[in-house]
């Protein structure tokens, strides 16, 4: 009998320290959101980026929820498709109806994510099942296109420029001639040593700047 | 060349009578489960054998388990100066994969190959006719203890590797590679969801059922005295070694196409 | 009481039991004789349930053990007892528990009362107070004896003995044939004693049926028996080593 009861209670205490192992996995990965206490609500944005459904959303850079649906729906008003985003976030999060919402790359190609950043009005804050407007991200196509313009506009200023350069080497035009004409440079160099003549001239004689001197070459003779 | 297409269908024949034995085995184990009278000690008899006489050399072999992944990983990691992320690789990979798979194989090896010899034995010396005659079902007394405890026992066994797998990843980042201690613990768990640990454990509860199916229906056809019992038992652990690599690969093409 | 009637029965395309019929009495002891290996233990095996026949009918008090439902069989289980040729007792269990089995499953006794049939039992076959042995601390002869007890123990109307004296030596032997003697002036139990041992048999039976190539080819009493002009039989009972039996194996060599 004390035999049998010792049998069951190493078989109980095994399972019991099994299931307490189990409750430890559980406890400490933090992914059951349906436990923890939250709020929903939606953005509407006119391009998703590819977010997918489980990305996080971050206020002010601190992960505090996920996108738990994406939509696609016609809005009539603007006569556009549009994605409306379902988001969870948690309870503590206070996000004011003024902030910035938009989505995000994790790193150069990572994942995307929903990144919001607050606004100042915290008098009005966003409640379970409210919409929010989100900035559009820009379409990678956009950019490209956008980029492609710029290219287009620094080639067109560039011609110019090589143009005027070129003009410039063969000593054409006033700058032409300022850079490659040596004669300005020796009258320039002729000036300069007469005028430094004068100047020693004027400092061993001072007095010349007060007197004419007498153009009899007197001493000098 | 006749005589190899007769060859091969007869291997197929063999086969598809084996699903068939297996198929009509776990029927009549499910059948007698039901069935009083309920001996509850004989379960718990075979859970000790089963679940905790398996344990020390389960937790020997995961911890090993746990330290050979984290240093592999961390010969590749160290190249790409990203060392953080061994610590997202060990506990997916213990959990996800070896940790069910491993404790599974040892216990196919250890517990299922003794019950395919303790039935064998049982076959050839009449004791299974025996117990038939004084109107007891061999699948009753015998199968339906061994069948529950395999199959209750492999999860929690594999909890206990899962465990120990980490703590071994765990030392070996923590006191050789001078990752801090929290940074490790918070990247495990990070890294971790609810479907892994559950798809694992899911994993475990079916290798406990073919365990106990191979080694019991392989245990009760014996026949042949002393050879044959070794032969069966044989024929069980490599007949379970390859059913449990057959259904993970099964299991994980499942949990990787229809819940992503 | 057991009827049974044109069994077949072949294991690998060989044909072990090729026509039997056989019909046992109430209260008889029947013995079987016939070569190692020619089908007896597969007839007894019939009689209990745990082989079917192909073809051919085994019947217990009229009812056929086919037609039987799981609740049936298991009820005559429970009042017919074999004793099989190694003994077959549960390793994993004491030999009190081994005995009491069929107890310890099914009745509603209690333990102390199951404790006591099963001291009586063993008391029986002369092995008081080894109930806390386990098997494999028991020699061959005294296995035999407790397989008997375990048998006794249900209480049943017909015990089925699988070579009993098989492997034991000849005091033992003698003993053990003495206890089957026993039981059959005491209890009126019904007996089925498949053996080779032709001095255990003309000592127990009432009636010897001799199988040989599936078929049973002789029956009657010991004396009948011992007086028949029936070669095969005769060379069988006197162990001579030329004769019809060994002549057609070495026609099939």
């Amino acid at each position: 009998m004390i035999k049998k009861s010792r049998l069951e209670l190493a078989v109980g205490i095994f399972i019991i320290t099994g299931l307490a192992i189990l409750v430890l996995f559980v406890f400490f990965i933090r992914d059951f959101q349906i436990i923890k206490r939250g709020y929903k609500f939606n953005v509407v944005f006119g391009f998703a980026n590819g977010l997918k459904i489980g990305a996080p959303a971050r206020l002010a850079g601190v992960d505090v929820g996920e996108v738990k649906s994406l939509d696609i729906f016609y809005d009539p008003d603007s006569q556009k498709t549009k994605v409306r985003i379902k988001i969870w976030v948690n309870e503590d999060a206070q996000i004011p109806a003024d902030s910035r919402v938009w989505i995000n790359t994790l790193g150069l190609l990572g994942e995307k994510y929903l990144e919001v950043i607050p606004g100042e009005n915290y008098s009005v804050l966003v409640k379970e099942n409210d919409t929010m407007l989100g900035q559009d991200p820009v379409a990678m196509e956009e950019i490209t296109e956008e980029t492609k313009k710029l290219v287009l506009k620094i080639e067109d200023a560039v011609t110019g420029l090589n143009e005027v350069l070129s003009q410039v080497k063969t000593g054409m035009g006033t700058l032409g001639k300022l850079v490659y004409d040596e004669t300005i440079y020796q009258n320039v160099e002729g000036v300069t040593k007469d005028l430094k003549a004068l100047t020693e001239d004027l400092k061993s004689h001072p007095w010349k700047l007060l007197f004419k001197p007498k153009e009899k070459p007197v001493r000098q003779k | 060349m006749i005589n190899l297409i007769r060859g091969v269908g007869a291997k197929i024949v063999y086969y598809i009578d084996y699903v068939g034995a297996i198929g009509k085995l776990f029927f009549r184990t499910l059948y007698w489960m039901c069935i009083p009278p309920f001996k509850r000690e004989r379960i718990f008899l075979q859970a000790r054998v089963i679940g905790i006489d398996s344990l020390p050399i389960v937790s020997l072999v995961a911890f090993f388990i746990g330290v050979i992944l984290a240093l592999q990983t961390a010969y590749q990691m160290q190249k790409l100066s990203s060392e953080i992320y061994i610590a997202n690789i060990v506990a997916l990979s213990i959990v996800r994969e070896l940790g069910p798979v491993i404790t599974s194989l040892i216990v196919a090896g250890r517990c299922g190959a003794a019950v395919t010899a303790e039935l064998g034995t049982m076959k050839v010396t009449e004791q299974i006719d025996a117990l038939e005659t004084m109107a007891t079902s061999p699948v009753k007394y015998l199968v339906v203890p061994r069948f529950l405890a395999f199959t209750f026992m492999l999860p929690v066994l594999t909890l206990y590797a899962n465990i120990i797998g980490i703590l071994g990843g765990y030392l070996i980042c923590v006191y050789r590679l001078g990752i801090r201690s929290n940074m490790y613990l918070n990247m495990t768990f990070d890294s971790l969801k609810i479907k892994d640990l559950a798809t694992g454990l899911i994993k475990t509860l079916v290798f406990g059922i073919l365990i106990a199916m191979v080694g019991c229906l392989e245990g009760m056809r014996t026949e042949g005295g002393a050879e044959g019992v070794g032969k069966a038992t044989t024929i069980s652990v490599v007949t379970s070694f390859i059913l449990i690599i057959a259904a993970d690969c099964v299991f994980t093409a499942i949990f990787y196409f229809i819940f992503p | 009481m057991i009827e049974i009637k044109n069994v077949y029965k072949s294991f690998n395309s060989k044909k072990v039991l090729n026509g039997v019929t056989l019909s046992i009495k109430k209260g008889e002891t029947k013995v079987i004789i016939g070569r190692s290996g020619c089908g007896k233990s597969v007839l007894l095996k019939h009689i209990m349930g745990i082989l079917h026949p192909e073809s051919g009918v085994v019947s217990v008090e009229g009812k056929g053990i086919e037609q039987m439902t799981t609740k049936e069989l298991n009820s005559l289980r429970m009042r017919m007892a074999m004793v099989f040729q190694g003994g077959a007792l549960f390793d994993s269990l004491t030999v009190g528990e081994n005995v009491g089995f069929a107890l310890y499953e099914y009745s509603k006794l209690s333990h102390q009362e199951i404790d006591e049939r099963v001291e009586e039992a063993l008391c029986n076959v002369e092995l008081c107070g080894i109930h806390k042995l386990m098997p494999s601390e028991l020699s061959g002869g005294m296995k035999k004896r407790v397989a008997i007890a375990r048998a006794l123990c249900v209480k049943p109307e017909v015990i089925l003995y699988d070579e009993p004296t098989t492997g034991v030596d000849p005091i033992t032997a003698g003993s053990i044939n003495e206890l089957i003697r026993h039981l059959h002036d005491k209890f009126k139990v019904t007996s089925i004693v498949v053996t080779h041992d032709m001095k255990s048999a003309y000592h127990i039976a009432d009636k010897i049926a001799m199988l040989y190539q599936g078929k049973i080819i002789a029956e009657g009493s010991s004396q009948e028996i011992q007086e028949t002009d029936h070669p095969v039989v005769y060379q069988f009972i006197n162990g001579v080593a030329h004769g019809p039996i060994t002549e057609t194996i070495d026609k099939f060599i």
